[in-house]
């Protein structure tokens, strides 16, 4: 086997310049003590929403030519999502009850005039994830395929479309409460599962 | 004894003729737009069909109000055009309109299907030179999300139809459930913006773009900060396909230095090159060696990471990084990178990266800062500011790519045609290069145009051409094919006040 890079780079590290630090891996290898503050306050899926925010809220710190994840930036990014704001959107997605979401469900199916023969395979699904469903097959908003469910209503409401605002509410109520299966339209991970034996 | 006036006047002796006045290039009035820069976390997951549905999403809206003011009411045998919302909504015998993205269906075409399917994994780059075949086996689809029709009518050989642009059709449904199409309208020209609209942004701190309104009120004192543009031009140069081993346009290169520079010529004719106040090069200044390596390849040569390095060849980036860092003292320029550059492959190509200039490095902008620098390294196709005229440019791809659909030779026509379908790439995903088409992109289409440019050119032709084009709302654009230098040696001059074009044609 040739010589693996990491022998290379510690035998170039004698050379008095400084050099990039690559010690402090791109997968943030986060020091201990700050690892319970930074579990507590960011939430998962939200901040990745919210880089922009982040970014900018990040002081530049310029320190020589050493890219550090350093400590202190992870604080300030830390402090800073709590503060993020919120959109509009979001804002009234926050004040839409659970009655008025069942509402809007019990008006879908209201306005389905065939009978309901195959509600017994809906029988383990919530409300909640019936309306995602749903509005993962409303082509009109877009594919649903490829792309978080978030992130597609958010680009609808961007394109004028009007997306119904309860799907949005559900999805930030899922989200809070720390469900990651909702991310993306159940029919993705059917069709991005493959097959044992397949090319 | 001789006094020195004596000599003076017998033409023996002269004095100094006065030093001509050192002529002073035009300043060059810049703002790029980054519109096609695409961020450095590339995800590659979604399909193509998000770019498909926001193209349709973002023409739709104004297709639609076209169609309505012309098909209003309209009574074809007693039968009134109703507005259908889907494409699969049409019925047999009612007559209707309907808006989608159309999508032609050409056996020529590399089609990834067929590919798989006969257990071949890459295809060999296409070589037909048109995907359009006169046997009648193509044929024209109209579709949207909820499915495809096929188009059957005269009227479609009238237009320019090609995968990805969006149009009206109105007509009905026959009985083969083919739509019968009667007639065809495109979203037509997007609104153009105001001459300056740009740098007048910039210079009030790019407050966000509202109603002419605003800026009407402060016109009286934007009359005399707005740059006065007398006589100035831009140069516009393309394939200049720098090469090693290939120097038959070597001397016309060395020429076209000269003349930018104003080293040659008489001092009347240096005062007009010292108008052309920038310099865009759009497109194939690196020319590839394809050949090399084909034969490279088939040896037994060593690689290591994949590719082998005694096929490289650095000549040719040498020889144009020479040429331009030669030219940037002088001359700012706009590098868009082409076909054969070396960029990414898929489309919008990114700015060419500069590490590739070791010399011309020194003159691009760093890392990070706000402004273009004089070497402005920028994606193909392009949008910015130059002069308050807005311009759009691309390398040729999307034209090349066009001119495989259609049965036409007409270059300006599909350029023309490309600002009325308000899409500069429509054929984007589906066939425009090689290695995958184009970026899958989710959030937005940029080859939608939103505004009109003043100016469009297209580098990379084979023949210059030019045409003006005007739209419905008094919208007027200069259409220019900039000849490739390698083939033609002629490169092209637009004066910036009128927008007229001339060439310069280098002959050794």
């Amino acid at each position: 086997m040739p010589a693996t890079r990491k022998s290379s780079r510690q035998s170039a590290g004698a050379s008095k310049q400084s050099t990039l630090s690559f010690n402090h891996r791109v997968t943030k290898s986060v020091p201990k003590s700050v690892k319970d503050t930074v579990a507590a306050v960011k939430p998962s899926s939200l901040s990745k929403e919210y880089v922009p925010e982040r970014a900018a809220s990040t002081p530049p710190k310029v320190e020589d030519l050493i890219i550090e994840d350093a400590p202190s930036a992870q604080q300030t990014e830390a402090e800073a999502t709590p503060e993020v704001e919120k959109s509009d959107a979001e804002l009234r997605a926050e004040r839409i009850s659970a009655v008025s979401i069942d509402r809007y469900w019990g008006q879908i199916e209201a306005s389905r005039t065939a009978t309901a023969v195959h509600k017994k395979h809906g029988d383990g699904l919530t409300i909640g994830e019936k309306i995602l469903r749903y509005f993962d097959v409303s082509s009109q908003y877009g594919p649903s395929v490829g792309t978080a469910r978030r992130k597609r209503w958010e680009r609808a409401d961007r394109l004028g479309l009007n997306p119904p605002i309860e799907v949005l509410a559900v999805l930030i109520k899922e989200q809070a409460a720390g469900n990651k299966a909702i991310e993306r339209a159940h029919m993705d991970e059917l069709l991005n599962s493959t097959a044992v034996g397949s090319v | 004894m001789v006094t020195l006036k004596d000599v003076l006047n017998s033409g023996l002796l002269q004095k100094p003729s006065d030093e001509p006045q050192a002529l002073q290039r035009s300043e060059s009035n810049y703002t790029p737009l980054r519109s096609f820069n695409l961020g450095k976390d590339l995800q590659y997951q979604q399909q193509f069909a998000d770019t498909y549905f926001l193209r349709l999403t973002k023409i739709k809206p104004s297709l639609e109000e076209v169609a309505n003011s012309a098909w209003e009411g309209i009574v074809i045998g007693d039968e009134t055009a109703k507005k259908v919302e889907r494409v699969l909504d049409v019925r047999q015998g009612e007559l209707c309109w309907v808006v989608g993205t159309v999508y032609m269906d050409m056996p020529a075409k590399p089609n990834i299907l067929e590919d798989v399917s006969k257990d071949r994994w890459i295809s060999a780059p296409s070589t037909v030179q048109k995907y359009y075949s006169d046997d009648g086996l193509d044929s024209v689809m109209l579709e949207d999300e909820s499915g495809r029709i096929r188009l059957v009518g005269n009227v479609l050989k009238k237009f320019f139809l090609v995968t990805g642009c969006i149009i009206a059709a109105m007509g009905t449904e026959n009985a083969n459930g083919e739509f019968d199409v009667i007639d065809l309208k495109f979203a037509d020209l997007p609104p153009q913006p105001e001459r300056w609209e740009l740098s007048k942004l910039s210079q009030k701190g790019a407050r966000s773009v509202k109603k002419e309104s605003k800026i009407k009120d402060e016109d009286v004192e934007m009359k005399d900060s707005s740059p006065s543009t007398k006589g100035k031009k831009i140069a516009i140069a393309s394939g200049l396909e720098f090469s090693g081993p290939d120097t038959s346009y070597a001397m016309e290169l060395n020429l076209l230095l000269e003349f930018l520079l104003g080293d040659i010529l008489d001092p009347a004719a240096q005062g007009e090159i010292a108008q052309i106040s920038r310099l865009i090069i759009a497109g194939n200044s690196i020319a590839s060696e394809v050949k090399a390596v084909e034969e490279a390849t088939e040896k037994k040569s060593h690689k290591k990471y994949g590719y082998d390095s005694t096929a490289y060849n650095a000549q040719p980036s040498k020889l144009f990084d020479d040429f331009i860092s030669e030219l940037l003292p002088t001359i700012p320029i706009t590098l868009l990178p082409g076909v054969l550059d070396p960029a990414n492959a898929s489309y919008p190509q990114q700015p060419i990266h500069p590490a590739m200039f070791p010399r011309a490095r020194a003159y691009t902008s760093i890392p990070g800062a706000a402004g273009p620098g004089w070497l402005d390294t920028v994606t193909n196709p392009w949008e910015g500011e130059v002069e308050g005229w807005r311009i759009l440019g691309t390398s040729g791809q999307n034209l090349d790519d066009i001119f495989k659909y259609v049965d036409s030779d007409d270059r300006l026509g599909m350029m023309e045609a490309t600002c009325r379908w308000r899409c500069s790439a429509p054929t984007a995903p589906d066939t425009l290069c090689k290695l995958p088409g184009a970026y899958p992109f989710q959030d937005d289409e940029p080859f939608v145009m939103k505004e009109c440019p003043h100016l469009y050119f297209i580098g990379c032709q084979p023949e210059f051409g030019t045409t003006v084009i005007t739209g419905p709302d008094g919208q007027v654009v200069r259409l220019v094919l900039i000849p490739s230098f390698s083939a033609t040696r002629e490169v092209v001059l637009v004066d910036m006040e009128t927008l007229d074009i001339s060439t310069v044609k280098f002959t050794a």
